[in-house]
This record gives structure tokens, sequence and C-alpha cells, in this order.
């Protein structure tokens, strides 16, 4: 996504920017620098990297100005259940990540066990050289996938026909993601016979882990949908999506070799 | 709310309650180029208990209006008018930093209108250094990181916060970068060239609460002592692990101290 120009068309009409970055984390991309208002992640992929906890963040910048848009009185508004209490005339720029912590937390429970704060807080330690191999072994992968003769197509913003490769060199020059998906020849069927060959990646779908990870929707997450509805929720019946760890890319490649040839034969 | 000081649009904050005629009023002031929002803890406590919280914007800081007050003793005397027009005719009256100065002077200066003073990270005189002072006034962003770093203690650098889910460093950032062109500068000259105080504390006769930050490096303990011995009734409190954004760091601590004036 075009963060700057995004984020300028959300304040031209006083919204603001929430981006999702999960998948970049803040060691691939820093949303806030871009335009950003709001960052969200899940912490259960890349932050804690070990698929071992369910954990999010909401991070607020401080930069929304509030009350110059007239679309959000809960945050600008005195609010009975908080004793007439007006979230940004009390907590000026941290007033919408105290409505979050106030309401959310409070009212709901939503309270992060400690041993799950360890893991992702032990996890974050080692995220940047993580996120190094995660990307250096995608290059690899992607290198073997698009001129594999049993895939059809490859979709990653490294690649040149990707519709926002431009974008991703100019936004994320240090990697774009690790996260992406390619269709396999031979629709459902070669889909299924080609995840379950594999070993060393895991048929999750989980992403963001320390290993390796695939699903194939059509088979999986997204049997029961019909040929016509995968399509139209843009799922291709081969489509398979891997989530690169940080083992050996030599190995990943291998274990993708295994896959393919299992398929082929079935082809 | 918004109430009309010398004919601007001012904001205070009452703790999101009402004002009780009759009841205590208790007036904080802000420090360099912060607002209302840094007494929200206190603010909403003592509103709780019956007192008529008078926590201001400044002229030209936060949701005020006007132009800057270039002096320790302008800003209060516009602070004794922001009383008259929110109807207190006595007050409590807390300050931090730069607003510590300010809150001293009115005491000093319209002692029948004070009740009790307390002075959060404070000195005085309060010397700022001129490569702090030369970047504020060219509105560089390295006045304000240099405000943050120094404002934090060593712990408070590590992320802590008694506010759960807030940074506090971030925080702080935001609110100095909301401030406007020439903010910063202002508020750190009129503390600079504040130098009436030590001769004017025999002047403040109001039960007197010095709240210091054991690691301040902006206001550090030892030169409030000069303060502390020169004020008749004053009491001293120095908070452990605590900076100078004392506001930030220790806003549980802080509050502990300020109910002893009540």
């Amino acid at each position: 996504m075009d963060i700057p120009k995004v984020a300028a068309i959300a304040h031209e009409h006083h919204i603001p920017l929430i981006v999702d970055s999960t998948t970049t984390t803040p060691y691939l991309i820093r949303p806030f620098d871009l335009g950003a208002d709001i960052v969200v992640h899940s912490a259960t992929k890349f932050l804690s990297g070990h698929g071992t906890v369910m954990a999010g963040l909401i991070v607020d910048g401080g930069t929304f100005d509030w009350e110059s848009s007239d679309k959000f009185p809960q945050m600008t508004e005195k609010y009975a259940g908080f004793h007439n209490l007006s979230f940004v005339e009390e907590f000026g720029p941290a007033a919408y990540i105290a409505r979050v912590r106030n309401e959310a937390a409070r009212d709901f429970g939503a309270c992060l066990a400690p041993n799950s704060s360890f893991l992702v807080l032990n996890g974050t330690e080692t995220l940047s050289v993580r996120m190094d191999k995660h990307i250096s072994n995608t290059k690899k992968v992607v290198e073997y996938l698009k001129n594999h003769e049993v895939v059809e197509w490859v979709s990653h913003p490294d690649l040149e026909d990707h519709p926002n490769h431009e974008l991703a060199k100019t936004l994320l020059p240090k990697g774009s993601t690790a996260v992406f998906s390619f269709g396999i020849k031979g629709g459902r069927k070669i889909g299924q016979i080609f995840i379950d060959r594999l070993d060393l990646f895991s048929n999750l779908a989980n992403i963001g882990d320390s290993k390796s990870l695939v699903i194939h929707p059509a088979s999986t997450t997204h049997q029961r949908m019909s040929v016509e509805d995968l399509e139209a929720a843009g799922i291709s019946e081969g489509l398979i999506r891997l989530s690169i760890g940080i083992e050996s890319a030599d190995d990943l490649i291998e274990d993708l070799d295994k896959g393919f040839r299992a398929a082929a034969k079935a082809l | 709310m918004y109430i009309n000081v010398e004919n601007k649009k001012t904001y205070i904050a009452t703790g999101s309650k009402e004002h009780i005629e009759g009841s205590m009023g208790i007036t904080f002031i802000h420090g360099t180029a912060m607002d209302h929002t840094v007494w929200t803890l206190a603010g909403r406590h003592f509103a709780r208990l019956g007192l008529n919280i008078l926590a201001v914007d400044l002229p030209a800081h936060g949701h005020s209006e006007g132009d800057l007050i270039p002096s320790i003793e302008g800003m209060a005397d516009w602070v004794i008018k922001a009383m008259d027009a929110a109807g207190l005719e006595k007050s409590i009256i807390v300050g931090h930093s730069m607003g510590s100065l300010v809150a001293f002077d009115v005491a000093a200066r319209y002692p029948d209108r004070i009740t009790a003073l307390a002075m959060v990270g404070t000195a005085l005189p309060m010397p700022v250094g001129d490569v702090l002072l030369n970047s504020a006034k060219e509105n560089s962003p390295l006045a304000k990181d240099m405000i943050n770093f120094w404002s934090h203690s060593q712990s408070g650098h590590l992320g802590g916060s008694q506010v759960p889910g807030t940074w506090m460093l971030g925080k702080l950032n935001r609110l100095l970068e909301q401030a406007g062109p020439g903010v910063i500068h202002n508020d750190l000259l009129a503390c600079a060239e504040y130098s009436q105080g030590i001769e004017r504390s025999k002047n403040v006769e109001a039960p007197t609460l010095l709240i210091l930050g054991e690691d301040d490096m902006m206001t550090p303990v030892k030169s409030a002592k000069a303060l502390a011995d020169a004020i008749p009734q004053s009491r001293t409190v120095i908070l452990p692990n605590c900076g100078h954004a004392i506001v930030n760091e220790a806003p549980n601590e802080m509050l502990d101290a300020l109910v002893t004036i009540i």
C-alpha cells in the first residue's frame, strides 16, 4: 500500500490511517514516518517469531487530530461511562490509546498473560536477525519458483511483474515480505498432493514463524468454497501460500523440489 | 472547558467535574511547552474529592489562544486573572518545572490568594544551557530531543510506565511537537531569566511542598536546596528512580505527596 498517498487522502477527509504492519514488522517499515496514525500488529507472527503465543498490538502514534474531525464523538465528547471523561481533553496525544486501554482492556478483560508477554519480548530481541534471514531466504525461494515448470505464477513484490514492485523498492528497501503465494499447475488436487509431500514446511494457517509454513487454501481453510467463490475471493484452486522461515534456503528448496516432483507425477 | 481570560479563549481542565461553589480550588500550571494533560491523574483525583480544579493551558499553549508571555512574573499575573475568571478566590497552587516557578511567583506576590504551594521538579535559579536555548530558538527538533532525553531517568528511558500501555518519551515528544514555533524557547528563556526567586521566598506564606526526582538532570535535587531553605514553611519529598518528568514518571507518588498538602 502506498502509505503516504493513502495517508494524505485519509487526512484530507479527517480520518486516521490505520496500518496493519504484521508482515513487515517495524524492522522493514516504519509506517508512522510515512503518515500512518495507528499501527497494528499480530505479535503471534514475526514479532514473537516462533508460533508459540497469541498476542496483538495497537500502537497509537499520537498524531491524529481527533478534534478537527466531526466523525469521532467517542473521542471528543464527554463519555458518561467514564464520569463524563473526554478522552481528547484529558489525554491529548494519548487520547486514542487511553480509550483503547480503558474500554477494551478494562471492559472486556483483554489482558496478556505474563508468559505470553515474555515470549513476545524474547522474540523481539532477535527480530532484526530473523527478518534479514526471512528476506534473504525468500529471495532465493522466489528465484527458484519463478522458473519452475510446475509453477504457473509467483506473486511477490520483488518480481518486476508485480503491480507494487516499484512501490516496494521505495517503501521497503530492506525487503518486502516473506509471506507470498504462487500458483501450482493442476489446481486443487495437485495442490493438495504438493503440500502433503512437504516435510520441512509445516502445513499451517499461521505466518511469520521461524519455521517455514505452507498452506493450500483450496484444500484446507477454504475447501468448502466452490471454484466460482474461490475465484471471487481472489483464491485460485492452485494457490499455495508460503511463509518462509529462517532455515537453510537450500533445505527449503530441496523440500519444495520434493513436493513439485510428486505434483509433476500426478499431473 | 473554555473560559475567557483577557478576552482570549482559554482552556482549563476541571477533572471532568463542574466547579462547586464554595469548594477549595486547586490550580495546576504545566511546564515548558506542555499543557493541561500532564495533570490528568491528579486533576481527576482531586475533583472527585470535591475540589475545584483549574488546570490551565497557558496562553499560546495547548488549546488556549493568546500570545506567549515572556516572563515568569507575567505568567503569574495571568494565572491570577485565570483564577478570577474561573471564580477561584483562593486556591492551592501546583506547578511543574516552569510551572513551579509560576506557582511560586504567584504564592510570593499574591500570598492572600494561595493556601498551599507545591513545586514539582523545581530549582531556583533554573538555568538553561546555551545549546538547548539556541536549538529551541531555531525551532530545531534537537531541542525536543534534548528535553525528552534529560527529562527522564535511566529507568524511564528503559520503557517502564505507571500508565499501562503508554510510552512516556513518545507522549512527551508528541506534546513538544504540538507546541507552536517559539513556544519552547519562550518558556525556557523565561525560566533562565527568572532571577528574583530567592529574595521573594520570604514572602511565601503558604505551606510549601517541593516534590523532586532523585535522578532529575534538568533541575537536580541539589539545585532546589537553597529554595527549600529560603521558603519559611517548606517540606521536600524526593522520589527515587525518577527524573524531571515527574508528572510522567511517578504520577502516583506525586499524587501521594500532593494529597498531604490538602
